[in-house]
């Protein structure tokens, strides 16, 4: 069983996102982080095998969030989507070059959700 | 304006509106630090943050006016941030315009009704910043299924509108035939890909016509399709305008963009069709250039490398001839061993040894080009020894060229030359054993049958589930068609085959090359017999898909250790932990509380019924019981007695152990009724902040100047208790500043600060949580107020004369009462102070007020901990038994009943520590009859409601407990004096006596309030 950390500051969107994961049927548990400081700490107590996250946040944005994880998962093990309002292709970007491994553009579907989980979540 | 259910459900809304107003303050309480230069950076970064984190939610709920009026809200706001606008007056009405129409649009939603709000204002405000045109004036078009991307985010307003081309932004130099076919989310794909280190191709295939092009270039797509990932054909026709002209003046080219995985040359170079045009992309980070490659004559000429020996490595070079020689006399051997039994890795291995050594120590010579062969060799060897490859005899005579050329070039290092061997044909002859092996890397095949085919399969299956099955064998597989029979025959058995591919026809003639079979099958077997039915261990992988009817085949991949999609999703859910936080419904948690309440009172029934029962077991005297046993009297006790007694004795200790359970369980019910009481509550910070707002606006209004400042936000309350006294708040907020608080230049007159100060405060105080608020205006006039009431004909001047401040001060709670000279639309009609004092009652809560002149005034609200459970004291009254909340009780007293005085104004009285109290008899409010006071001795308890203290004439206390609030039924609602009822221990009912419902009814009897007594 995966383990999917789901960060943002809304507690609305993790909501969501959990909710389109156990929607997706994959076999995952669940955890969360309402910022990106608290998500890098979760991170680093280990067990995560992909991370969902929000761009905007307090305390710590998403894409810092990237950047320190990736210090810590050179070798980019663990998987990194970042969920974005557009889907705009500087962003998308920013996001890879920081270290994320795809992005997913709000509002989402959940076909659109799925699509973009089952390369990481997919048994 | 209803929420779509977009996969969410309304606890969703719900949600969303309770985030969004947490936003919503953030925003108005960061807007008006604004007004009080107040503010950084930082702020203006968490109000771009909430704007944009409500447009989000918004976006994902389909609320599509709260979504584009927040659009807006976040780009004024991101203007901001990056210093492009400034905080002007007209910034800040627009954004706090825009707040509010969120904020109705929200309560809209909150209320689920048709959207009568019009957004129109608040766009055409925030656009007026932004200098962008503003929107058609009018009715939104009918729901657009999208959202509504009002007008792209404008970094600099002033720039004019230009056609975006995604691909000229972020591809660099792409072929000129890719501008403007590819969109947004192309390019972010493009992006992704290149993150995971596939390298981005366009490919353009030239088509003479049409008929060409559907022989040749669908040969060239299906080889692609191997290798990329392709995703996006663009068929580029270019002719005549006369769309009647003869086919072949048209041209049709396909174009071709995707993602590779392998490398790309490798990939193009083993394509049957050649493609006219091949581009490589460049990757995000890298500068923006693009590659052409492909078949480019010119590009083909080989580098010549020459076979030059660095100089300083000169020395060393009769050894290396030596060892390398020695290396490939064993090469050689390893060669043939592997073609004598190309099944045994142990020579694959050997000749991946050899050619590694040779690699290394020929890299260390400095002679590359025999490093580039031999690694290219061992290439070829990794992918067989993966098993994306066989050992055939193509593959190995390309080993055994790749071998030659090592010898050739280490004959010419000998004899000095130093040009090396032309090895053209070698190199293309292993780029394209590599890209099949990269093919193969792409396990199971991109199959999927044609619409065709599934139709046809569709009309054939009788309604049996329809399977897309894809299977691929492992590398080194001997006569794979011999296998695919096989499987074909073992799945014939349990299903039927529509179509497969290759079909059994080409299989009997053997087509040898394929190493996957994709079939389309129906069947009613379980999917675990069809699994098996594939199976076999020369299977690498296998995929079993449903394929709904008249729908897109789903995608999954299976493996043999994988779960198939059907059953995993029958599996799903399970294991997905807990979230930190839920969201639960206040009724049930009213509804787990009740029960928690139920369960207390069952509690204490229990232990009450215990206690009587240990009380009658110890009743019972041990000794009579010893003498039993042995018998009086010289007669012993028979067996059956003998026996009964042994089991009184057992049932007096079990009694004994029972209670001890009991009190357990007295601990465990208060554990459990405080942790759901705990569970209602939360902090009353949110509330006190939406309180700036109002302040700020008021004093505009009314030209005062005043700060409102909190403390005690942290202090939790009933969320019911939260939800109910914002109202209050409202009323006294206003009438604090509206009468309260002068202008700022009557208050530097007084001596006093320009500014006033409004404080809200919240704190506890036993089992109360107090709700301050103080002003430090002019203070409430005791004289205006007397005089009004004595004026409304309320109450005798003589008797006013008498009261003292605190009784003053409670006339401006009556309906009706204002002391304004003028009726202002924020306050002077004497509602307000009503409805305050009946909104704190109806929660059981008091309202006290203090007043100095000239300092300022204080309103204190007490409520009650929780609605649910209080402390009470019990008394018998006549035959009835009351609970008084044991929060109204200042003492208990006996007294001589000749000590009771009637005293003008006051009714009956008793007097205590040279203190005059009403004395109330329930008799006379409620009706209920006392028994007859023993003795002339009256008990009384005295009971303080308000700012007032009575005494009430009770027969007999019975003690405090803790008692669960019960309401009563509806047909009660018009009873006063009572708020509710408890179920006691022993199962019967007392009343809960409403203290000041009591106040009010014993005022109302008592003669001083009504004119003229």
């Amino acid at each position: 069983m995966k383990t999917v950390l789901v960060v943002d500051d809304s507690a609305m969107m993790r909501k969501i996102v959990i909710k389109n994961l156990k929607d997706c049927g994959f076999d995952i548990q669940v955890a969360e982080a309402a910022d990106g400081k608290e998500g890098l700490a979760r991170f680093s107590a280990g067990g995560i095998d992909l991370v969902i996250s929000d761009w905007n946040m307090p305390n710590m944005d998403g894409l810092t969030m990237v950047k320190e994880i990736r210090k810590v998962d050179p070798e980019r093990k663990v998987g990194i989507i970042m969920v974005t309002t557009e889907g705009s292709a500087d962003r998308v970007k920013e996001a890879i070059v920081a270290g994320a491994n795809n992005y997913l553009a709000k509002p989402f579907t959940p076909e659109r959700f799925k699509e973009k989980l089952s390369k990481f979540l997919a048994t | 304006m209803a929420a779509n259910d977009f996969g969410i459900d309304s606890d969703a809304v719900t949600g969303f509106l309770d985030e969004a107003g947490v936003h919503i303050a953030t925003l108005n309480d960061r807007l008006l630090a604004v007004e009080q230069r107040a503010i950084g950076p930082d702020d203006i970064a968490e109000m771009f943050r909430a704007a944009h984190s409500l447009k989000g939610a918004a976006g994902f709920l389909k609320l599509t006016d709260i979504a584009q009026v927040t659009h807006l809200m976040e780009s004024v706001l991101d203007l901001i941030r990056h210093g492009k606008v400034t905080f002007t007056a007209l910034v800040v009405d627009a954004l706090f315009r825009s707040f509010d129409t969120v904020s109705s649009l929200m309560a809209d939603v909150a209320g689920s009704c048709t959207s009568q709000v019009d957004i129109q204002p608040a766009l055409r405000l925030l656009e007026g910043v932004l200098g962008a045109p503003a929107a058609p004036v009018g009715p939104p078009t009918a729901a657009p299924a999208v959202l509504p991307q009002p007008a792209l985010p404008a970094e600099l307003p002033s720039l004019p509108p230009r056609a975006y081309d995604p691909v000229a932004e972020h591809l660099g130099q792409a072929p000129s035939w890719l501008h403007g076919r590819l969109d947004e989310e192309d390019i972010c794909e493009t992006m992704v890909a290149m993150g995971e280190g596939k390298q981005a191709v366009a490919l353009l295939f030239e088509a003479d016509s049409l008929l060409h092009f559907s022989r040749g270039a669908t040969a060239a797509m299906d080889a692609i399709s191997q290798g990329v990932g392709i995703r996006r054909i663009i068929q580029l026709v270019s002719g005549p305008e006369d769309l009647w002209a003869p086919l072949r003046d048209f041209q049709l080219r396909i174009g071709v963009f995707g993602f590779c995985a392998g490398d790309a040359a490798v990939l193009l170079a083993a394509l049957e069709v050649p493609p006219g045009e091949a581009w490589l992309l460049s990757g995000p980070g890298s500068t923006s250039e693009a590659m052409r490659i492909g078949r480019d004559p010119a590009k083909a000429s080989r580098r010549h490398e020459r076979l030059a020996v660095k100089p300083d490595m000169a020395r060393h070079l009769p050894l290396w001839i030596g060892t390398s020689r020695e290396a490939l006399t064993e090469l050689d051997a390893s060669l043939l061993a592997c073609e004598g039994s190309p099944e045994e890795m142990l020579h694959v291995d050997a000749v991946f040894r050899h050619l590694h050594s040779l690699k290394g120590a020929s890299a260390s010579m400095g002679l590359d080009e025999m490093a580039r062969l031999s690694h290219q060799g061992e290439s070829l060897l990794a992918a067989i020894r993966d098993g994306r490859m066989r050992l055939d005899a193509g593959v190995m005579s390309d080993l055994f060229a790749t071998k030659d050329a090592l010898q050739t070039c280490i004959d010419r290092v000998e004899r000095g030359e130093e040009s090396s061997p032309d090895c053209a044909a070698l190199d293309d002859a292993c780029a394209r054993q590599l890209a099949k092996a990269a093919a193969q890397q792409a396990s199971l095949p991109l199959w999927s049958p044609s619409e065709q085919e599934l139709s046809a399969a569709r009309a054939a299956c009788t309604g049996q589930p329809l399977w897309k099955v894809r299977l691929v064998l492992a590398a080194h597989t001997q006569l794979p068609d011999l296998r695919f029979r096989m499987i074909l025959e073992n799945l014939g058995k349990v299903a039927t085959i529509h179509h497969s591919r290759p079909t059994r026809g080409d299989l009997e003639k053997g087509t040898g090359a394929s190493l996957s079979l994709c079939a389309v099958i129906s069947s009613l077997a379980p999917l675990a017999e069809l699994i098996e039915a594939i199976t076999c261990d020369l299977v690498r992988d296998w995929s079993i898909d449903p394929l709904a009817a008249g729908e897109a085949p789903a995608r999954s991949a299976g493996g043999p250790n994988a779960s198939v999609q059907p059953e995993a999703k029958v599996a799903a859910g399970h294991g997905v932990a807990a979230a930190d936080t839920v969201r639960v419904d206040t009724m049930r948690l009213d509804h787990l509380l009740n029960t928690a309440g139920e369960l207390a009172i069952t509690k204490a029934r229990l232990t009450q019924q215990v206690d009587t029962l240990v009380r009658l077991l110890d009743g019972v005297d041990a000794r009579a019981l010893e003498q039993l046993a042995v018998g009086d009297g010289g007669g012993t006790a028979s067996a059956r007695q003998l026996s009964s007694i042994s089991l009184l004795r057992r049932a007096q200790d079990e009694i004994r152990r029972t209670r001890d359970t009991t009190l357990e369980l007295h601990r465990h019910t208060s554990a459990m009724q405080h942790s759901v009481m705990q569970s209602r509550m939360v902090p009353i910070g949110p509330l006190f902040q939406r309180f700036h707002r109002l302040v700020r606006d008021l004093c505009k209004e009314r030209g005062r100047d005043a700060k409102l400042v909190t403390s005690g936000d942290s202090t939790e309350l009933d969320k019911k208790l939260i939800d109910e006294i914002g109202d209050p708040l409202t009323h006294l907020i206003r009438n604090g500043i509206d009468h309260g608080m002068e202008t700022p230049a009557e208050r530097v007159a007084a001596g006093k600060a320009p500014q006033g100060m409004v404080h809200l405060e919240a704190f506890h105080r036993g089992s109360t949580i107090c709700i301050q608020v103080r002003d430090d205006g002019r203070g409430l006039s005791v004289e205006r107020i007397r005089s009004k009431a004595i004026e409304r004909g309320l109450v005798t001047a003589e008797a006013a004369n008498r009261m003292t401040n605190e009784e003053i001060y409670q006339f401006i709670f009556l309906p009706g009462f204002s002391t304004a000279a003028a009726i202002t639309n924020i306050s002077g009609r004497g509602v307000g102070m009503d409805i305050v004092r009946s909104k704190v009652l109806s929660l059981k809560g008091t309202i006290a007020i203090a007043s100095e002149p000239g300092k300022g005034a204080t309103f204190t609200i007490a409520l009650p901990l929780t609605l649910a459970m209080i402390d009470s004291l019990l008394v018998k009254i006549g035959d009835a038994r009351f609970a008084f909340p044991l929060d109204c009780v200042r003492e208990i007293v006996e007294i001589d009943g000749r000590e009771v005085r009637s005293v003008d104004g006051k009714g009956r009285v008793i007097f205590l520590r040279d203190q005059v109290i009403s004395l109330v008899d329930l008799q006379r409010v409620v009706g209920i009859v006392p028994l007859a006071a023993a003795g002339g001795l009256l008990r009384a308890v005295i009971t303080k409601g308000g700012s007032e203290t009575i005494a009430i004439a009770v027969d007999q206390v019975i003690g405090d407990e803790e008692i669960v609030v019960k309401p009563l039924g509806a047909q009660f609602n018009r009873v006063r004096g009572l708020s509710g009822a408890t179920v006691l221990g022993d199962g019967g009912v007392a009343l809960i006596l409403d203290i000041h419902g009591i106040h009010d009814l014993a005022c109302a009897k008592r003669p001083l309030l009504s004119a003229g007594a």
